[in-house]
């Protein structure tokens, strides 16, 4: 009897999912688990048992379920694949995990959705890093918004970066009208002069701390008698100048 | 689209030499434009090649396989990465960010400028 040469099944489907490096599923048209991947599985028990059947937003913080199961119904309705989303799911870590969702819509044969397909990419570190430098900035922004001094940041060659409201109220200027003008041109200095000992200037203040007075023109071109305190501003990691903060108060002798 | 066969040639308009010049003198003007250069040596294969071309620009000689958007794409990488460049003023490093734009031209389109213009030239002797 001659044997029958083994048949060698190509690659199936499930073993490709399978061997994917980020987590899959795929959800039937009420949102119900039906297919997850082995990372998937993984990451959240490990008997696909307890996946399968499970509704995708049971996964998700209780905040989120409603916004994501909302998303799922929109995308059921009009068969449109929902935009590239963020949302904590719980893994088997004990602790929720920011993941990144990219999805879209299967169809049955006839065109109408039938479920989704969901590839996520752990995204948590980079979503920490990315808060922290949120709330770092805000802070930053925060304080400075703060001051009851005006205060002008500058790069180095005196084009204005950063205004704060007090600088905004003291010139007349709003902060985007003076962001990404030369110092100079934003706040003039008038033609004639009444006298001053030490007139400031921009270049003076890179070369290190000055303190002077100075008579700039606001908006409507009336004359502002300041006092000034500026410093130039070092960068951290090389030392080397990287633009001027100047404070701003209205002299004493003009208020 | 066009294919570059033989390379291309890049030109780099600087920004902001102007406000350096008046504010930190000529001299800075040419620190800049070398610091750029260097920035831009550094950003390209060593068989390519940058010339100063004028006083607020560089030219680079890049040779590719690629093809025109290719190598369009690969320069706008390199000057949306375009870092701050550092100039000594007095004892004081100042670090500026100096924005360029870039022009594209395949070098076999100069070729065939230089070779109408030959012609021209040619023609024009004869009559």
């Amino acid at each position: 009897m001659n044997e029958v040469p083994e048949i060698v099944p190509a690659i199936s489907g499930l073993e490709m999912l399978d061997g994917l490096p980020v987590a899959y599923v795929e959800l039937d048209v009420h949102g119900a688990i039906t297919r997850a991947n082995r990372l998937t599985r993984s990451l959240h028990s490990s008997h696909a048992g307890e996946l399968i059947g499970k509704l995708a937003w049971e996964l998700m913080p209780a905040e989120e379920q409603e916004q994501s199961r909302a998303a799922f119904r929109t995308a059921m309705e009009t068969g449109e694949d929902p935009p590239v989303a963020r949302r904590f799911i719980y893994t088997n870590s004990g602790s929720f995990r920011m993941h990144e969702l990219h999805r879209n819509v299967i169809r049955d044969a006839g065109g109408q959705p039938a479920g989704m397909r969901v590839v996520t990419v752990d995204v948590t570190e980079a979503h920490k890093a990315y808060e922290e430098a949120r709330r770092a900035r805000l802070w930053l922004e925060s304080v400075l918004a703060s001051l009851a001094d005006a205060v002008i940041v500058t790069d180095a060659l005196g084009f204005i970066r950063t205004v704060n409201p007090a600088a905004e109220e003291l010139f007349g200027w709003k902060g985007a009208e003076m962001t990404g003008k030369l110092i100079e041109e934003a706040l003039p200095a008038p033609s004639h002069l009444p006298g001053d000992q030490t007139e400031f200037s921009f270049a003076m203040a890179l070369n290190g701390h000055h303190r002077g007075a100075a008579t700039l023109l606001d908006r409507e071109r009336r004359e502002v008698r300041v006092e000034i305190g500026a410093s130039p501003i070092v960068d951290q990691d090389s030392g080397f100048t990287a633009g001027v903060v100047s404070v701003l108060r209205r002299a004493k002798d003009a208020a | 689209m066009k294919q570059g066969g033989q390379g291309f040639v890049v030109f780099f308009r600087l920004g902001f030499l102007e406000v350096i010049g008046e504010r930190f003198g000529m001299e800075a003007v040419q620190d800049s434009v070398m610091a750029v250069s260097a920035f831009l040596t550094s950003s390209l294969r060593s068989d390519d090649a940058i010339y100063h071309w004028s006083d607020s620009s560089l030219l680079a000689v890049v040779h590719s396989q690629a093809n025109e958007q290719t190598l369009t794409a690969a320069m706008r990488r390199i000057v949306d990465n375009n870092r701050d460049i550092t100039i000594q003023i007095g004892e004081r490093n100042i670090m500026l960010r100096i924005p360029m734009e870039f022009e594209v031209t395949p070098i076999q389109n100069l070729r065939a400028a230089d070779d109408l213009f030959k012609l021209s030239q040619a023609r024009a002797s004869k009559w």
